[in-house]
């Protein structure tokens, strides 16, 4: 070790601690609640804790102020804390340095165990550096899968990870001269998968996490007893302040034996660890599922993240939003890696939900122990969080409720008398799919739901995954391909070498319906390979896709596909596999679309009574719309309208069939081409089509305005009543919104009058919807003249 | 073909558009206002007004001129030979105060109606639009204060004179009149509404750290009308230590006392909220101005920060006080000759003077402050009542109304 310093001296523990009750007494006290309540605490990931040490040094422990034991399935962990009000990470800080020395000794020492145990600081005061840059870092440590990756993914350019890069120097740094040696990568990576940087605000007057220590601990006192909750926490506190003086040590049986003999009467916490553990196998398998690199290279997201982690300091449910592809799921697993270092989530997805509810789920999971008391284990960190992915895609009742039931159980948890909150319910959605959404969410309990944009990459992420993946180098001269190369979905299936395989480089491509046609043809059969694979493999996934397609997300079994087929889909990360029940299921929910659209396409002759055959699932409708949208690109508006109009003859038929066809023609980035296509279409029988064209337009290319909501909430409205009232000046999806009125405006002589009271709703809402100055008003503006002074006229006429 | 109803809508949406379009399209909304007050249906007028939000980014001062124009009555215009009809018209003129209700600001509230936004927006334009109202309707009420035809035992109102910085205003009103800005009992909604978003705005601007003297001045000078006085002092109670200099010249003024106690008196009554459940978000933000705690004051809690304060505001105030007896607060020519009125009025300058002192002020340190209560000798309670009596009719109507809303807030 080539550092001159002299070891930190063992003192007398009665001279460690201060007099009154101190700041380390308080954390010392969160963990002592804790391990009362066998609930999770900050730091570590599922385990009870077995044992709490203070004061260790005489015991060997270069970070000696606390040290939690705690048992897991697999063995035992142990967290080593030094506690500070305050710390600054530089250079030259020497309570810093002295820190990170303890740290090193400990990372070095022959009985850390690397993977299960772990060291760090918690610290008093708030830093936005530590929360955002620091926290983030150590997340990225832990859930790379080599230092190489980790290494890679510091590297990249994107807001803060200058900071971060700064603060692995710092690291780096410091571990080196404790060394004496340069450290290898592996093991500055390894130091920093160990390292916790928790943040415990007991210092402040109106702490937090003392309201939620003692609202947790509330449920571990008899219903006569509750309001004792604070003083059992004052309790605690005295207890570790004694032990911070002696050394002492606490285990679960010593600290009740002490309660009980104090007067409190205590009821036993459960042991969730089991249960827990299979909760995280399953978010590990939702985890799994969800792709987040291009060609290999972990885009960072961080202008997504950042903006996410901001709304997540106030949001109790946020609700991540987008178009389909853009990378809602990706951004998702990356706040649920980030989570990981304050301790377990529950983590949920649209495609692996069953049952009738929470309890049916429950047993689908092995789950022993109730939803309450899993809630409690969990609720230790500092932000307990719930994390659903693609909540808007579960179309099951029993599905839904086991969603509600969740929630209604977070927000009986979730609000602590001071009036804060705790938990945070973070979900992903496509916004086209929002408003029918919160018609069977339970969202009320938790107020304004926090709706966050997902944006498509930025100018920054896209030129990064094109040096990163040189072959897609031309994607920067094709301007006709903007519109999908933003979309890490779509860039990811660009970057498929197979894309490539044309004498022409890139296909013509400009529309997702032309990327996904090029997925057919050149990747999923294998054009320029093995044709009769290639053949076998298309075959296979409409084969999955007519058995998934009644109920789309469910995995299937595919006993009729070849093994090698299906290996070979596997492998090109087409299909996932769940081995423990051999089924398999499209790896994204964009491949499911693209494949039920052929499907759909199969089945052109008579769709409706396909329709009719499968039930209908809600699920399809996008699916539907993508064969409207591929109809229209390829040119067969005869087909498109034929089947529109077969659609709408069968009564039985739900009309969002109807209107899904309808409202493909505004789904492309050649909507304007589109439409003058159906055009006719559109104005037979007095404009029917087009009115209803509009008037879709305004209802589901919308997203409810929440600001409405504290004035609705004022009014006494009911949940069910609040919907139509935050749609009634609904915020519009400019995306269709934008292309639609260019196209009306481009040819205003050749409407029929017809139209004009449909237009003019329309027109109200784009120019109370948009900014100043903004493209089309002007025009609207106009047209209103032109409109008012010809009905005015009229109305002359009519009187004269 | 599209029904009566439909037509309206299409219309009024065309319109909304129209206006929305102030920004892009400023010259041509300016000459579409124009035109519609010139021709339009009141349908496009009313309209107009209630789109107020695009039209005072872009076009305030157009707006204002269209709003004076199309809410102002002017009685020129009516001149007709036939007796009858300008009877009925003089009739409504007199009762409307010379304001037409075209924009609903039923039931009255700071948020009805353009005005808070205006003044938020453009302080300027909604000065000038408050104080235009206000200053007609107070103008109106002067003439039918004195008209025998309206009001058979006619009166001759009298200025209440105040000295503001820039010189000597008169404002015109009764105890009436004053209470505008609390309630349109008596009044024109859209007046109170109007009223109540100075008062709001008054706060807000010096909550945002404006200096009170500029801003009292600057929405005096302009006004006619005593309510706007009203408002001022209202604001005062809200931020007394910061509004001593410029509420001053408001507290030297013994008229301001009898209709600002009058005002405190009518405060502490219950407020009536009609038809609560029609309009829960306009009583929502009316009772949560209510419910402040500076609604409960009146002027000789006022008193005490002068009493108290340094030299030049408590000099100048206790002069004032001292001339109380001299300087009585006739509101109308005929109380100057009626005995019984100026005997109370006597009294009652007396009673002021001998209970606003010192020794009837309770002070605590409350921090880096002075915390200053009155609390006056217990001898007999000065004659309020007497002086201010509530109208019999005033009071009848009170009564029902508050009969009216127990009786439809219990479902009885």
């Amino acid at each position: 070790m080539g550092r001159s310093r002299t070891s930190k001296k063992v003192a007398n523990p009665y001279s460690t601690g201060g007099g009154g009750p101190d700041y380390e007494d308080y954390v010392g006290a969160y963990y002592l609640a804790m391990m009362l309540l066998r609930a999770v605490p900050r730091g570590q990931n599922i385990a009870a804790v077995r044992e709490i040490q203070f004061q260790s040094l005489y015991r060997d422990e270069p970070l000696d102020d606390l040290i939690v034991r705690s048992s897991l399935s697999q063995g035992e962990m142990k967290l080593a804390l030094q506690i500070k009000r305050d710390l600054t990470f530089g250079e030259k800080d020497d309570t810093f340095d002295d820190v990170m020395y303890a740290c090193w000794v400990t990372f070095t020492a022959a009985s850390f165990v690397r993977g299960f145990d772990r060291f760090g600081i918690a610290l008093g005061l708030y830093s936005k550096n530590i929360d955002e840059y620091y926290k983030t870092t150590l997340a990225w440590a832990r859930t790379s899968t080599t230092a190489a990756d980790f290494f890679l993914r510091l590297s990249q350019k994107g807001p803060g990870h200058q900071t971060q890069r700064h603060f692995v120097e710092l690291i780096r740094k410091k571990l080196d001269k404790y060394a004496g040696v340069k450290i290898p990568d592996d093991d500055l990576w390894h130091f920093l998968r160990a390292m916790v940087l928790l943040q415990f605000d007991f210092q402040q007057d109106d702490s937090r996490d003392q309201a939620y220590t003692i609202d947790l601990l509330s449920h571990a006192l008899p219903p006569e007893q509750k309001t004792m909750a604070s003083d059992l926490f004052q309790r605690l506190v005295a207890y570790a302040a004694r032990a911070n003086r002696t050394g002492g040590s606490f285990n679960l049986e010593t600290l009740t034996e002490q309660l009980i003999g104090d007067g409190y009467s205590l009821l036993p916490a459960p042991d969730c660890r089991r249960d827990l553990e299979r909760l995280e196998e399953h978010a590990n398998f939702i985890l799994r599922d969800i792709r987040a690199d291009i060609g290999g290279l972990m885009l960072n997201r961080a202008q997504a993240l950042t903006s996410i982690q901001e709304h997540m300091h106030t949001a109790s449910l946020l609700e991540l939003v987008g178009a389909p592809g853009v990378g809602k799921s990706a951004i998702l697993k990356a706040l649920i890696e980030q989570h990981e270092g304050d301790g377990p989530a529950i983590v949920l997805a649209w495609d692996r939900l069953s049952g009738t509810g929470w309890n049916s789920f429950a047993q689908v999971l092995q789950l022993s122990q109730p939803l309450h008391e899993l809630l409690l284990a969990i609720s230790g960190s500092t932000s307990p969080r719930v994390f659903i992915d693609g909540v808007d895609r579960i179309t099951d009742g029993g599905a839904r409720k086991v969603v509600n039931d969740l929630l209604r159980s977070i927000a009986e948890l979730s609000f602590v008398r001071t009036g804060s909150r705790r938990w945070t319910v973070i979900l992903s959605a496509r916004v086209e799919n929002l408003a029918d959404l919160h018609s069977w969410l339970d969202w009320r309990t938790f107020g304004q739901p926090d709706i966050v944009q997902v944006d498509e990459l930025t100018e920054e992420e896209f030129h990064l995954v094109v040096e990163h993946r040189s072959h897609l180098r031309p994607l920067l001269f094709l301007p006709h391909l903007e519109p999908i190369a933003r979309n890490p979905f779509l860039l990811r299936v660009l970057d498929d070498r197979r894309m490539l395989a044309g004498p022409d480089g890139f296909p013509p491509i400009a529309t997702e319906i032309e990327v996904s046609e090029a997925w057919w043809e050149r990747l999923v059969s294998l054009a320029g390979g093995d044709a009769v694979l290639g053949r076998a493999r298309q075959q296979a996934l409409l084969t999955v896709g007519k058995q998934c397609i009644p109920s789309p997300g469910r995995w299937i079994p595919c006993e009729h596909v070849s093994a090698n087929v299906l290996l070979s889909l596997e492998s090109d990360g087409i299909l996932l596999r769940d081995s423990g029940r051999d089924v398999y299921r499209l790896s994204h929910d964009v491949l499911q679309d693209w494949v039920f659209y052929r499907v759909l396409d199969q089945q052109r002759e008579d769709l409706p009574a396909y329709l009719q055959e499968i039930h209908q699932p809600l699920g399809l409708l996008r699916a539907v719309q993508l064969l409207g949208t591929f109809l229209l690109e390829r040119q067969e508006t005869s087909t498109w309208a034929r089947l529109m109009q077969e659609v709408e003859r069968v009564a039985s038929l739900a009309p969002k069939w109807r209107q899904a066809l309808l409202i493909a023609s505004i789904r492309s980035p050649r909507a304007r081409e589109l439409l003058d296509q159906v055009k006719l279409f559109l104005l037979q029988n007095h404009a029917q089509h087009l009115i209803e064209l509009l008037t879709l337009v305004q209802t589901i290319e919308v997203t409810p305005d929440y600001s409405l909501l504290p004035v609705i909430e004022k009014l006494g409205k009911e949940q069910g009543d609040q919907l139509p009232l935050l749609l009634s000046r609904p915020i519009p999806n400019w995306q269709s919104w934008v292309p639609l009125v260019g196209w009306f405006l481009a040819q205003t002589e050749t409407w029929p009058s017809e139209v004009r009271v449909e237009m003019a709703r329309l027109m109200e809402l784009w120019q109370q919807q948009t900014p100043y100055d903004w493209i089309y008003r002007k025009e609207l503006g106009a047209l209103a003249f032109q409109w008012l002074v010809e009905e005015e006229r009229r109305e002359r006429d009519d009187e004269l | 073909m599209m029904n009566y109803e439909a037509q309206r809508a299409y219309q009024k949406r065309l319109r909304k558009v129209i206006f929305h379009s102030a920004d892009v399209l400023p010259v041509e909304v300016t000459a579409y206002l124009k035109e519609i007050a010139a021709h339009g249906s009141v349908h496009a007028i009313e309209e107009a007004l209630e789109t107020y939000r695009p039209l005072v980014d872009h076009l305030a001062k157009d707006y204002v001129d269209f709003a004076l124009e199309m809410l102002v009555m002017n009685p020129e215009e009516q001149d007709t030979r036939d007796i009858l009809r300008r009877s009925s018209f003089l009739r409504s003129y007199y009762d409307d105060f010379g304001i037409r209700e075209r924009i609903n600001c039923s039931p009255p509230a700071h948020i009805q109606g353009p005005f808070l936004y205006l003044l938020r927006q453009n302080e300027r334009e909604g000065l000038r639009l408050v104080q235009s109202l206000t200053n007609k309707a107070v103008a109106v009420w002067r003439q039918r204060e004195q008209d025998l035809y309206y009001r058979p035992r006619s009166r001759t109102p009298l200025p209440i004179g105040i000295t503001l910085p820039s010189g000597a205003h008169e404002f015109w009103g009764d105890e009436r009149v004053y209470y505008w800005f609390r309630s349109s009992l008596g009044g024109q909604a859209i007046v109170t509404s109007a009223l109540m978003a100075l008062e709001v705005w008054l706060e807000e601007q010096i909550a945002a750290e404006g200096d009170p003297t500029t801003l009292f001045e600057q929405v005096l000078v302009g006004s006619t009308c005593v309510a706007v006085v009203g408002c001022c002092l209202s604001a005062a109670y809200a931020y007394p230590a910061r509004c001593l200099q410029a509420a001053l010249p408001l507290v030297c003024s013994p008229a301001v006392w009898r209709l600002d106690l009058a005002r405190a008196e009518q405060d502490r009554r219950p407020p009536v909220y009609w038809l609560p459940h029609d309009y829960p978000l306009i009583y929502a933000a009316r009772s949560e101005r209510d419910q402040r705690p500076y609604r409960a004051h009146a002027l000789p809690f006022l008193a005490g920060y002068y009493l108290f304060a340094d030299e030049p505001p408590h000099t100048s105030f206790e002069l004032a006080l001292g001339q109380f007896s001299e300087n009585l607060p006739f509101l109308f020519q005929e109380e100057r000759g009626d005995p019984a009125t100026v005997t109370t009025l006597e009294e009652w300058a007396e009673q002021i003077q001998a209970s606003v002192k010192r020794a009837n002020y309770r002070t605590r340190q409350m921090g880096d402050q002075i915390e200053i209560q009155f609390d006056p000798p217990a001898s007999p309670p000065p004659q309020e009542e007497a002086a201010n009596p509530a109208p019999a009719d005033q009071l009848r109507w009170r009564q029902a109304a508050q009969w009216a809303q127990h009786t439809l807030r219990d479902g009885k």
